[in-house]
């Protein structure tokens, strides 16, 4: 019986190595928006400790229709965006998704979402793996 | 070698310090004079001054949140900070909204009320003047939301060396679209001059831009 529960344990940390998360998420924010607006955007820093590159497909949230990756651009002076199918960490470093730049933009959103909320997001890696992250609604940068 | 009877070294030795006074004199003389040639301008504090330029700014009549008529000219006396954007913009127009009310946040109190902030959407299809009121008081309940017909802002904007250009539907939904835009905020004068244009990446250095409004209200003379 001892043995089979030493096993049991055994497998148990196993399969919570195998699941340590790819990537360290650092501050981050859902930006609050005014009521009637369907979208905003998630930002974070996203750190890649490993020796492979990591990719992000996209996310989501209950509260929302949709999250996927999103560029900003800068062109002839204009600010823009524009779809990305990932965002990609590089091995041993890390993106920031920071308001005016690279974010992680939500569409759709069900209700209002107020400073103090919290919503939980789904990452969805490339390699089918996901990662649950908790987020804070604000109006600005919580650091 | 000699120079009338003394060596090159024994001159050098004797004039250095004249030398040295004079320029010293004659530097400081011409630094006073490049900065006090002209006391209205104070160049030399603005934020950035190769942003500088000083011109009169364009007006423009556009209609606010609440269907009111109002002109730029209208401010006259106070301080205006302008951007262009619109509302479905989910990262910079709230950021650049959020940075206008840090800014209004960081004034000396009795100049809060000096200072006027509008955003002037790009987006009249979508932004009718009620989607505005919900929108723009969200980040202050003073800040104005303005917007008018297309050809009236692509006027507004060209005056102001400004652009946006609608992107094309997405999705097969004709009201879902992306409005790429100058980010760009503009700084007008007491006296309606156009003073300066800070670019959105500037835009966090709070004090920075507080200390400009600060020297253009006339309580700081």
């Amino acid at each position: 019986m001892k043995k089979l529960i030493a096993l049991v344990t055994m497998s148990f940390l196993c399969s919570a190595l195998a699941d340590e998360p790819a990537l360290q998420v650092k501050g981050a924010w859902l930006l609050a928006v005014p009521p009637g607006s369907e979208d905003t955007a998630i930002f974070m820093t996203l750190v890649n400790p490993g020796k492979k590159p990591v990719r992000i497909v996209s996310g989501s949230i209950a509260e929302a229709a949709k999250v996927t990756p999103m560029l900003t651009t800068k062109e002839a002076g204009r600010m823009g965006m524009k779809d990305v199918p990932f965002f990609e960490v590089p091995a041993g470093g890390q993106i920031a998704l920071r308001p005016g730049g690279d974010h992680l933009m939500v569409y759709g959103l069900k209700k209002t979402l107020k400073p103090g909320d919290q919503v939980s997001l789904k990452l969805m890696l490339q390699s089918g793996d996901a990662m649950i992250v908790t987020v804070p609604v604000a109006r600005r940068s919580p650091q | 070698m000699t120079v009338l009877g003394r060596s090159v070294q024994a001159w050098g030795k004797t004039l250095l310090f004249p030398v040295f006074l004079v320029v010293l004199v004659v530097g400081g003389i011409a630094g006073s004079v490049l900065v006090t040639r002209d006391p209205q301008t104070h160049v030399h504090n603005w934020f950035d001054r190769l942003m500088w330029q000083r011109v009169p700014a364009p007006d423009f009549t556009l209609t606010d949140y609440n269907g009111q008529s109002v002109s730029l000219s209208q401010f006259r006396g106070k301080v205006v900070l302008f951007s262009f954007g619109f509302t479905h913009c989910p990262n910079i127009c709230p950021a650049t909204l959020s940075h206008f009310a840090a800014i209004r946040e960081a004034l000396p109190e009795a100049m809060r009320d000096q200072v006027e902030f509008l955003f002037i959407s790009v987006d009249p299809e979508r932004d009718t003047p009620e989607r505005l009121k919900e929108y723009v008081p969200f980040f202050h309940e003073d800040f104005l939301g303005l917007t008018g017909t297309e050809a009236a802002l692509r006027d507004i904007v060209y005056r102001y060396k400004a652009s946006f250009v609608h992107g094309k539907p997405r999705g097969g939904n004709p009201l879902d679209y992306f409005v790429d835009h100058t980010a760009d905020v503009f700084l007008v004068g007491p006296d309606g001059q156009w003073e300066l244009s800070y670019p959105f990446e500037e835009l966090p250095k709070t004090p920075m831009i507080v200390d400009d409004i600060v020297r253009l209200l006339p309580e700081s003379q």
